[in-house]
């Protein structure tokens, strides 16, 4: 506990420390007492010193009259420091003032070493914070500078990279946005991507109903039928990968290509057809000049890799690309539409079969619509007789009596006086005939053979 | 008649001066006891000198005066802690009233211990004598006594706890009584 009183003292106990001491003081007055005692040694101490300190001022203002000249320095009292002012010589002035000229000389010093101390010290932080900026600053600069070498070859190479990106993307994009054809016709087609305009780009192109020719800026002309789907390419290349088309190459544009799944047909001159069946089977037929037929199947031990078919002959792959043998002879029945004449007669047929007609020959032309008016002059001509449906699958009401043609030809003799009955409930197509002579003069040519109607 | 005010002034200061006498010494080392910086200590000392002037004329001679000044500087320690700040190394109130009374109790013995302490002064050697002038004397602290001598911190602490210790032995031995710490 003495220990703790000491530390106490001293100004360095803990605040546990300092908690223990009260509750030791407080648990009786003798432990009070004895606390009190060590302080009053602590302040005696504390005054004595002050004593001597006061002591040794008055010695020095004395010191040059010993106590033997009647000042007791140990008893001295602030009348006897008046006495020696009021007692006031030379001698004693000159001394108090040096004493104190002494005293001020050694606290200056003393302040003038403390501010040069804290210079120093100030002074040796400044360095070394100069120094570490310093030894920063050169290793900024130097990775800077190593980052720039590299960077810069990095940002050349960026440089170069970009240019030739943007070039290829500009050629590209001008490529690909270029007019490379023309839809120059089309009969009942029926698009999936309808073209936006007549104007083709390159890209697909799916037909699923009709007709549509195509005219290439080289005037390479295709004539599509449905169904059928295909991309161009250029106005030199294009692929087919379903269904069939006929195309007529002129000699500027020798070199077409039609590629498809399994081949690739390139013209050498001539008025060709492509087409491609189920699972990517082509067949290539040419009607004029010749064309080269190659495989694409990528084996090369396999079959023919390519031949060339001339005039009237054809070839074909399997779906897997091999060809099946040399070129073959044409058949005539060979089904490419080679002109529009040809998908006009195509749809007469077609109309034939729809409107149970079994032929219309001659003069007279089967129209696949109604007209929209029979007034005179509406649907005019001195060169056919137009036949069209008037009402279909009809259950007549009642009898019908009248002339009733067999099939087959037709003669002008024909009696038409010759009636028979249809009887009621029997179903039936009625079609009307119409003839409207553009003028009187211009006769039907009733003395041609082949004007016959069948 | 101002020559009668002037002597009840002059009789009234010599009444004060010799009172203030009488008790300073005990007050001094209650403060000091409680406020450990000297500087502050005798700033607080002189401010219950003058608060023990100002109530003079309220003080009855027949009592003693210790405990009326002890209290004053009670308070006068209170107050300057409550402006510093309670600090967890400082005394609460109650232990301080404990121990102005413990100081009322057992103030004869300060002239005592004085006067022994004083032989007991005069026997330290020249180094320690300087540390505690330098503690004492110049109101240094630990670390400026430690700067001005080229020590280290603690052994300043360390001279300047025995140099206490010695003196309270010596003290004792002096009185020839021993200070009992249970």
């Amino acid at each position: 506990m003495k220990n703790l009183i000491l530390r106490y003292l001293d100004g360095r106990l803990k605040p546990d420390q300092m908690q223990t001491l009260q509750d030791w003081i407080n648990v009786d007055e003798q432990n009070a007492r004895t606390f009190v005692r060590y302080c009053m040694v602590h302040s005696h101490m504390r005054s004595q010193c002050m004593e001597e300190d006061l002591r040794e001022s008055l010695t020095m203002f004395t010191e040059t009259d010993p106590p033997s000249a009647g000042v007791d320095a140990s008893s001295v009292s602030s009348e006897a420091i008046l006495g020696v002012r009021d007692a006031d010589s030379e001698a004693k002035v000159q001394r108090i003032r040096e004493f104190a000229e002494r005293e001020l000389q050694t606290y200056m010093d003393e302040q003038e070493r403390l501010r040069r101390e804290r210079q120093s010290e100030i002074l040796r932080r400044h360095n070394a914070w100069q120094e570490f900026r310093n030894r920063i600053n050169e290793r900024f600069t130097h990775l800077v500078y190593s980052l720039t070498a590299y960077s810069k070859l990095v940002l050349r190479a960026c440089i170069l990279i970009s240019v030739i990106l943007l070039l290829v993307l500009v050629i590209h994009g001008q490529y690909r946005q270029r007019v490379i054809a023309n839809l120059v016709e089309e009969m009942d087609a029926v698009w999936v991507t309808a073209p936006e305009t007549k104007a083709l780009r390159a890209g697909t192109l799916e037909l699923r109903q009709g007709f549509a020719e195509i005219q290439f800026s080289n005037q390479v002309t295709v004539l599509l039928e449905a169904p059928c789907r295909l991309d161009l390419h250029s106005p030199k290349k294009m692929s087919l990968y379903e269904g069939t088309l006929t195309a007529k190459v002129p000699k500027q544009a020798v070199g077409f290509t039609v590629k498809t799944a399994s081949s690739r047909v390139v013209d050498l001159g001539t008025e060709f057809g492509v087409r491609v069946g189920e699972g990517g089977k082509t067949q290539a037929a040419v009607f004029t000049g010749s064309l080269r037929f190659s495989s694409l199947h990528k084996s090369p031990t396999l079959g023919i890799k390519s031949l060339i078919v001339q005039q009237n002959q054809q070839a074909e792959t399997s779906a897997d690309g091999i060809l099946t043998g040399r070129a073959q002879p044409l058949p005539k029945n060979h089904g490419y539409l080679l002109s529009w004449q040809d998908v006009d007669d195509l749809k007469q047929r077609q109309l034939h079969e729809r409107l149970y007609l079994p032929q219309a020959t001659g003069q007279c032309r089967i129209l696949r619509e109604r007209p929209q008016s029979l007034q005179e002059g509406s649907l005019a001509s001195n060169e056919h007789i137009f036949v069209f449906l008037e009402r279909e699958d009809v259950q007549l009401p009642e009898d019908w009596v009248g002339p009733v043609i067999a099939p087959g030809p037709v003669a002008l003799e024909y009696p038409l006086t010759t009636s028979q009955t249809l009887s009621a409930g029997q179903r039936v197509d009625s079609y009307i005939v119409h003839f409207d002579p553009i003028s009187p003069a211009s006769s039907f040519n009733d003395t041609d053979p082949g004007s016959n109607g069948r | 008649m101002k020559k009668d005010s002037k002597d009840m002034d002059r009789q009234f200061k010599g009444q004060f001066a010799q009172q203030w006498t009488q008790v300073q010494p005990i007050v001094a080392s209650y403060v000091r006891s409680m406020i450990l910086s000297f500087h502050d200590a005798e700033d607080v000392i002189q401010e219950v000198a003058v608060a023990f002037a100002m109530s003079f004329e309220r003080y009855d001679p027949e009592r003693p005066s210790v405990p009326w000044v002890l209290s004053i500087a009670r308070h006068k320690v209170i107050d300057y802690i409550r402006a510093k700040g309670q600090a967890p190394t400082v005394f609460d109130e109650k232990t301080l009233e404990f121990l102005a009374r413990a100081y009322a109790s057992v103030q004869d013995e300060s002239q005592e211990i004085q006067e022994a302490l004083q032989g007991c002064m005069q026997r330290l050697n020249e180094r320690p004598r300087h540390v505690v002038n330098l503690r004492y004397m110049r109101d240094m602290s630990l670390t400026e006594i430690a700067q001005r001598l080229g020590m280290s911190n603690n052994a300043v602490y360390v001279m300047l706890h025995r140099v206490k210790d010695a003196q309270a032995e010596c003290v004792q031995r002096k009185l020839k009584i021993q200070w009992k710490i249970s």
